[in-house]
């Protein structure tokens, strides 16, 4: 069971590793959309896709847009990890098909207990983080 | 919306469902341009430090030496509504630090390239939270991370402030600036 994290930044993909890791899933990198996608096409459908939104070459906007237009992965769980958090941000980010959010800067709980929130499956729920 | 709303609008947010989010902003929150005063970006500051990277904060005594070089500086704008530029200093020792903890490194031994990767995302966090204060719509740039070695200056005009993270300073200023002048 995987984990698809997409984020520009080395560091903040090695954030989120740590908390993901810990819960049972295994991790797969992405450096901006155009990246995630080729990842999706290459991995087996991830339990989650944490996506940041300011990447450049495909913002995390676009890859969701282009994500959601695929019906492979109409039930594909994604949250944005972003510092966007303007309500009008957060309402094209629905509409595009976010599951949920989380923002930067953020604890592990936090990214642990909105994993849940939305239904991901984790092989080992309590992370060691904890 | 003052300083403990912003707080507990930060809180709210990543502790609620997006629902929630949304039906408070719509309710509760006045959305008007908040001023980005000395405290509002200390509390930034710890928020990305202390809650996230569990690295302590606390002010500043003794100030950024002027004297520092070799350090990583960090920049990224905000335009739209809200027009900043925003600037995180760090004297390599601390940047070191800061990149050791993002990305769990043995002392000494994170390329540079990771360095400025680790501070780029400080400065790209605490910019998001800054233009998160804005009533209309802002765009945040991608972070600009370069190596300066000539001595430290500071601009007039902006505000600053210094803080201690892991007992090292950074030293994080602001200005309102229109695009054409950055």
């Amino acid at each position: 069971m995987y984990a698809l994290i997409i984020d520009d930044s080395r560091a903040m993909r090695r954030i989120l590793s740590k908390i993901v890791m810990p819960l049972g899933l295994e991790v797969v990198e992405a450096e901006n959309g155009q990246d995630g996608l080729d990842r999706l096409e290459e991995m087996e459908p991830p339990e989650v896709i944490l996506v940041d939104w300011n990447m450049p070459v495909m913002n995390g906007l676009d890859f969701v847009k282009t994500v959601r237009a695929d019906g492979r992965y109409a039930n594909q769980k994604i949250m944005m990890v972003t510092t966007e958090t303007e309500p009008a941000q957060m309402v094209r980010a629905l509409m595009a098909g976010v599951d949920e959010f989380a923002m930067k800067p953020f604890t592990a709980d936090v990214l642990v207990e909105k994993m849940k929130l939305i239904g991901v499956r984790l092989p080992n729920p309590v992370s060691s983080n904890e | 919306m003052d300083l403990k709303q912003r707080n507990k609008w930060l809180l709210y947010l990543n502790t609620h469902s997006w629902q929630d989010h949304l039906f408070w902003a719509g309710r509760e929150i006045e959305r008007e341009q908040m001023i980005v005063d000395v405290p509002t970006m200390d509390q930034i500051i710890s928020n990305v430090f202390d809650e996230m990277l569990c690295m302590p904060t606390s002010p500043s005594d003794s100030g950024l030496e002027c004297s520092v070089v070799g350090r990583i500086v960090a920049s990224i704008r905000i335009t739209g509504a809200m027009e900043k530029l925003i600037v995180v200093e760090a004297p390599m020792a601390t940047a070191s630090l800061i990149g050791e903890t993002m990305f769990d490194a043995e002392h000494d031994t994170l390329p540079e390239e990771e360095i400025r990767d680790a501070v780029g995302e400080i400065v790209n966090m605490i910019g998001g939270n800054v233009k998160g204060m804005c009533e209309g719509e802002s765009t945040l740039s991608l972070p600009c991370v370069s190596v300066e070695n000539s001595e430290l200056s500071i601009p007039d005009g902006g505000e600053q402030t210094i803080v201690n993270v892991a007992g090292s300073p950074i030293l994080v200023r602001w200005h309102d600036m229109p695009v054409a002048t950055v």
